[in-house]
């Protein structure tokens, strides 16, 4: 117990409150006052010297959490895959309903969506509200980030893998609609433009320059938009217009595979980059609190990346 | 007979049977039992609040131990459900005629089976004991992300769901038919299994009409997308998780297999998953990319082989970490040659990706890149080569136990012996063009995803049963089952083999009667496994209730041998806290690792540097004494050809065998590098098995070996004295070869003792 000439009135409860934040790896944040201008925050400078869980493993299997979001993550992701399944027996054998399997799909993504959110939140984002150090380093983040794009690599290689085998063969194996027009000119632009946007935003972070920061973003998060909806007009034009679709021959099929698949990263790249802006209004960040600005740039860059090499094998080499 | 209803009373049977032992166990239990005292468990029924809790806490558990049972549990269902498709594939090749089943049920049972074992029972399992003992061996708290990782684990129940939704379709259909109108029930009708091989090869997968398969090639999409989670879980953990005290150095065997087992899914997975949707899309929207004016089928098996021979190693290396982890527990002996164990794995992870055109060799594709398909093939072999030498060397006057485990480690090997050298003659293209489509292709395989990926399940299972359940299973049962397992393997997957020699094709429902009393023997042999396994369920379930309690925490005696390896102390915390259980012979405890490094942990840079700089430097050293010796033996070999020996042009067919172009310098080109790489790398991982250090005797003896391999190679058209001369010559080459590597490996200070070996 404590030392009865401790003279402090609030003597039995400090310690032991001491010692809890300091379990949480957040040791650093001792009273109240400090905690305002504490950088420890949501993405705390935790580096690999900061203070980690106590290396004590038995008390591992008591720090119990549990979490609801992994499951319905998964019954999501069941409804969307069975969803596009039925629809798909629906409009080949004709024994359901298309629109069943539509239905099904639209409301699995819902609760795919509320799975990941829930998950985001409980993870990451309820741990940067309450302040609690962040346990895990930054590196440790990015490092992972890494290994997706790594994943990904894979997941459009099999695309370029088809593209390069039709490529070799006789070319153009039909008509091909007008490739290199100046709206994919504009929308390379843009899309290289949003990647140095990103970067200083970061940047400007780190010279905690909280206005630039959220300025850069923003003009990032809209540029991102314009590119998809410069993306759109250019599937309109080619659709409605050219007659030039998803099934209208050995072109049609690697260019809209491998436009969409790119389009859906975009898509899910400007998903990420709102969520950090809007992070970002709410302060959540600083100059040592920057993993999630990191790893979503890092991201960014990649989808940029991929693009610049689409457009050189697809648009140019496809029209040479 | 209906397929479905002999499929889902198989199913009901085993499940059935589990439960009922379950409630027996249980309810015996109650009984005062000679254990007694142990009351913890009181016989009632559960309530329904229990029963909701239960289910609360293990749908939202976040928690690695038990996400890994999870896992595991899963697994076990799909094998329970694999397997019976298996019993009921050789059930139907009793007759010749398909006069049990139809052949479209033998068809649909053959690419279910496949499918299920391979991508639902193997990855699970084993990242269920990744899960489970990860953390434990590393010293984490918990996975690097603990949320993903259970939703990496819930994405797996409904890809199985609609995998397999054919049969539970049909299954659901035939019993609401009896309540409602069959025409409401069509959409349930509509669905069968598919019926396109394991394989899904285009165009049959492209134009089938079986809308089940659309079912199927999303159910595996998502399995995939589960697959690439728990990989980039497992790297992440084994990578920043670690204890500080845990370095590279000391990391155990089989988080090292662990994480290059997901290093190998993380880009193989994705391009599956890729490559399965584009078959979606030729089967619904009428693109082009396994059609033949676009990327034609052909385009598939690349695609899928790519993926697929990276799989079988996926399935494969988790087994050999658990072979490494088990068997020096069991023969008292550290895992000899721990550093190349983990070299020869990294070897595997990276050779996998180059070797998938060898399940091509029949489809006419380019006979040039055949050749380097052939050549990498045979390399790959290597390394699993060296493996299995390991485990032999550290059984090797060992004090063999006999346990369980023992007997299907030792088992284990032998089959894989045969699986793997059966595989090296399959990769020479012309062996392969006669045995491609028989059941030799399917005997190699199975001696392998049979004959060690779940017989080393078993063992862990057997080995860990006291650290999961705090009880001994049933010694003699085990003893008796893992005989009768490894029994049953080796009888049905070598009569396989022998069918495979006279040429019986494979996949096929009915066959020449000649052919019949072989195509028994494999069905009683597969009878045997399934009894096995039957015996094992019952064996785990009575245990868990009625098993001896272990009051120590090393029933091994593991602390003998210095081997109480980090998951153990856990559960000797563990028993200490929860039944004040105290160490056992605590004047023998040690710290069973020394800190790697001190300080804080470097960077991603600095944790990979280390080991870099140790396979750097055994490379170095080797390929500089490669060089040296390869060049004095240049010297040798220029002196026969001046002599008349030695053809020259003989080097041009050596650059023809990896698939370039005839020529004398191309070939030189290949034989320095060969010289450089392969012989010196062989040489210091062959040298640990040679007595003493390695030395200029080692040297003679090795190239010695490597000689007659090229003497071989080499010959032209020599006879007679010139035939002499050109031995002569090729043994004098091969000897200054051997003076020279050893000479430099020697003069460099190469194979140094590390201190992983010493500890282990
Ligand atoms: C020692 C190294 C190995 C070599 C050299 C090797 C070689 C081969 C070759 C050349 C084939 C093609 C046969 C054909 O279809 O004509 C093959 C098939 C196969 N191997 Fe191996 N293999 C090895 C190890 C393994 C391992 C470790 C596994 C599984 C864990 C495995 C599983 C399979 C499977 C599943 C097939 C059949 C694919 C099919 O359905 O057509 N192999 N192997
Ligand atoms: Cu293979």
């Amino acid at each position: 117990m404590n030392a009865p000439f401790d003279g402090s009135d609030g003597r039995d409860d400090e310690p032991s409150e001491t010692a809890a934040t300091r379990a949480d790896g957040a040791g650093h944040a001792r009273d109240d006052q400090g905690e305002l201008t504490d950088p420890g925050g949501p993405d705390g400078p935790i580096g690999p010297d900061s203070p980690h869980e106590p290396s004590d493993h038995d008390d591992h299997d008591e720090h119990e959490h549990r979490s609801r979001w992994p499951l319905v993550t998964g019954v999501g992701a069941g409804g969307l895959y069975g969803g596009v399944a039925i629809y798909l027996l629906g409009a080949a054998a004709g024994v359901v309903p298309p629109r069943l399997g539509i239905g099904l799909a639209v409301v699995g993504t819902v609760v795919l969506l509320a799975g990941v959110a829930g998950w985001v939140d409980e993870a990451f984002l309820a741990p940067a509200r309450e302040r609690a150090g962040q346990t895990k380093s930054r590196e440790s983040y990015v490092s992972t980030t890494v290994l997706f794009l790594v994943t990904d690599v894979s997941t459009f290689g099999a695309l370029f893998v088809y593209y390069f085998f039709i490529r070799v063969g006789a070319w153009p194996p039909e008509t091909l609609p007008p490739l290199l027009t100046s709206l994919v000119l504009v929308n390379t632009l843009i899309l290289i433009a949003s990647s140095v946007t990103i970067h200083y935003a970061h940047e400007a972070l780190h010279d905690d320059n909280r206005r630039r920061f959220l300025g850069l973003l923003g003009a990032t998060l809209a540029l991102g938009v314009i590119f998809l909806g410069g993306q759109a007009l250019e599937y309109y034009e080619f659709i409605i217009h050219e007659g030039f679709t998803l099934g209208s021959g050995v072109f049609g099929s690697g260019f809209f595979a491998l436009t969409g698949l790119h389009g859906l990263h975009v898509a899910l790249g400007v998903g990420g980059i709102a969520v950090v802006f809007w992070r970002g209004l709410q302060g959540h960040y600083g100059p040592e609190r920057d993993t999630s600005v990191a790893t979503v740039s890092l991201y960014w860059h990649f989808v940029d990346l991929v693009w610049v090499f689409l457009v050189i094998v697809l648009y140019v080499g496809g029209t040479l | 007979m209906s397929r479905a209803l002999v499929q889902v009373s198989l199913f009901a049977f085993v499940a059935v049977g589990c439960l009922l032992t379950l409630l027996a166990a249980r309810r015996l239990r109650a009984d005062p039992s000679p254990d007694g005292g142990y009351g913890v468990i009181t016989e009632r029924e559960f309530t329904v609040g229990e029963a909701k809790a239960a289910i609360v806490h293990w749908t939202t558990t976040t928690n690695h131990r038990e996400i890994g049972l999870l896992y595991i549990a899963f697994g076990t269902v799909a094998a329970v459900w694999g397997g019976i498709d298996a019993m009921m594939l050789r059930t139907h090749l009793l007759t010749p005629a398909a006069d049990i089943w139809t052949e479209q049920t033998y068809n649909e049972l053959f690419t279910m089976h496949g499918l299920t074992m391979l991508i639902f029972f193997v990855a699970p399992v084993f990242f269920g004991l990744g899960n489970y003992f990860l953390p434990l061996l590393l010293g984490a708290d918990d996975m690097a992300f603990p949320r993903l990782n259970a939703v990496g684990f819930w994405l797996l129940p409904p890809a199985l769901l609609l995998s397999r939704l054919g049969i539970i379709a049909e299954v659901t259909g035939k019993s609401l038919a009896l309540v409602v109108p069959e025409s409401w029930l069509s959409f349930l009708f509509a669905l069968r299994e598919p019926a396109i091989g394991w394989t899904m090869y285009a165009p049959l997968s492209s134009t089938s009409p079986d809308p089940q398969i659309n079912f199927l090639l999303l159910g595996l999409h998502l399995s995939g997308i589960a697959t690439t989670i728990a990989a980039i879980n497992f790297i992440t953990t084994v990578v920043y998780e670690r204890d500080e005290a845990i370095g590279w150095a000391n990391l155990d065997i089989f988080s090292w297999t662990m994480l290059v087992t997901s290093a190998i899914a993380l880009f193989a997975f994705p391009l599956l998953g890729t490559a399965l949707l584009m078959l979606l899309l030729d089967r619904n929207f009428g693109t082009t990319f396994f059609a033949t004016e676009g990327g034609g089928p052909i385009l598939w098996q690349h695609l899928f082989w790519f993926w697929g021979h990276p799989e079988v190693y996926i399935i494969f290396l988790p087994a050999t970490g658990l072979m490494s982890l088990i068997l020096p527990k069991f023969v008292g002996r550290k895992l000899f040659g721990f550093k190349f164990i983990v070299y020869s794995t990294i070897a595997i992870g990276v050779l996998s990706f180059g070797v998938w055109a060898h399940h091509m060799f029949t489809t006419g594709i380019d006979p040039r890149i055949r050749a380097s398909f052939m050549a990498t093939s045979i390399a790959i072999a290597v390394p699993s080569a060296i493996k299995v030498f390991n485990w032999i060397t550290t059984m090797w006057n060992g004090n063999v136990k006999l346990a369980a485990p023992t007997i299907l480690c030792v088992g284990s090997i032998g089959l894989f012996i045969v699986g793997g050298v059966t595989g090296i003659f399959l990769a020479v293209i012309p062996v392969d063009i006669i045995y491609h489509g028989t059941y030799y292709v399917v005997g190699h395989f199975h001696l392998i995803v049979m004959g060690i990926i779940p017989l080393m399940m078993f063992a862990a299972s057997y080995y860990w049963y006291p650290l999961l359940t705090g009880r001994l299973y049933d010694r003699r049962l085990a003893l008796f089952q893992s005989s009768l397992l490894v029994a049953g393997s080796a009888l049905t997957f070598m009569t396989l083999m022998a069918l495979g020699f006279l040429e019986l094709p494979r996949r096929y429902a009915t066959y020449p009667a000649d052919f019949q009393w072989l195509q028994v023997v494999a069905t009683v042999g597969s009878y045997i496994i399934g009894l096995s396994v039957l015996l094992w369920f019952y064996n785990m379930i009575w245990s868990y209730f009625h098993g001896e309690r272990v009051e120590t925490a090393d029933p091994w005696d593991l602390k003998s041998t210095n081997q109480f390896t980090p998951e153990w102390q856990w559960f000797e915390r563990k028993l200490e806290r929860e039944r004040g259980i105290p160490p056992s012979e605590p004047e023998e405890v040690r710290r069973s690792y020394v800190p790697a490094q001190e300080g804080k942990p470097p960077s991603l840079y600095g944790r990979i540097e280390p080991v870099a700089r140790t396979v750097a430097n055994d490379a170095g050293t080797g390929a500089v004494g490669g060089l040296v010796g390869t060049l004095l033996m240049s010297a040798v070999l220029a002196v026969a050809v001046v002599i008349g020996v030695f053809d020259l042009e003989s080097f041009a067919g050596l650059a023809v065998l990896v698939g370039l172009p005839a020529s004398v310098t191309l070939g030189y080109g290949v034989f320095l590098a060969g010289g450089m790489l392969t012989w010196p790398l062989l040489f210091l991982a062959l040298g640990e098995y040679l007595p003493g250090e390695l030395s200029f005797v080692t040297g003679l003896w090795f190239s010695t070996v490597i000689a007659s391999g090229f003497a071989i190679a080499f010959h032209t058209d020599q006879i007679g004295l010139e035939l002499v001369g050109y031995l002569v010559f090729v043994l004098l080459a091969h000897w200054i070869y051997g003076l020279g590597l050893a000479g430099t490996v020697e003069y460099l200070g190469g194979r140094h003792r590390t201190p992983s070996e010493g500890r282990r």
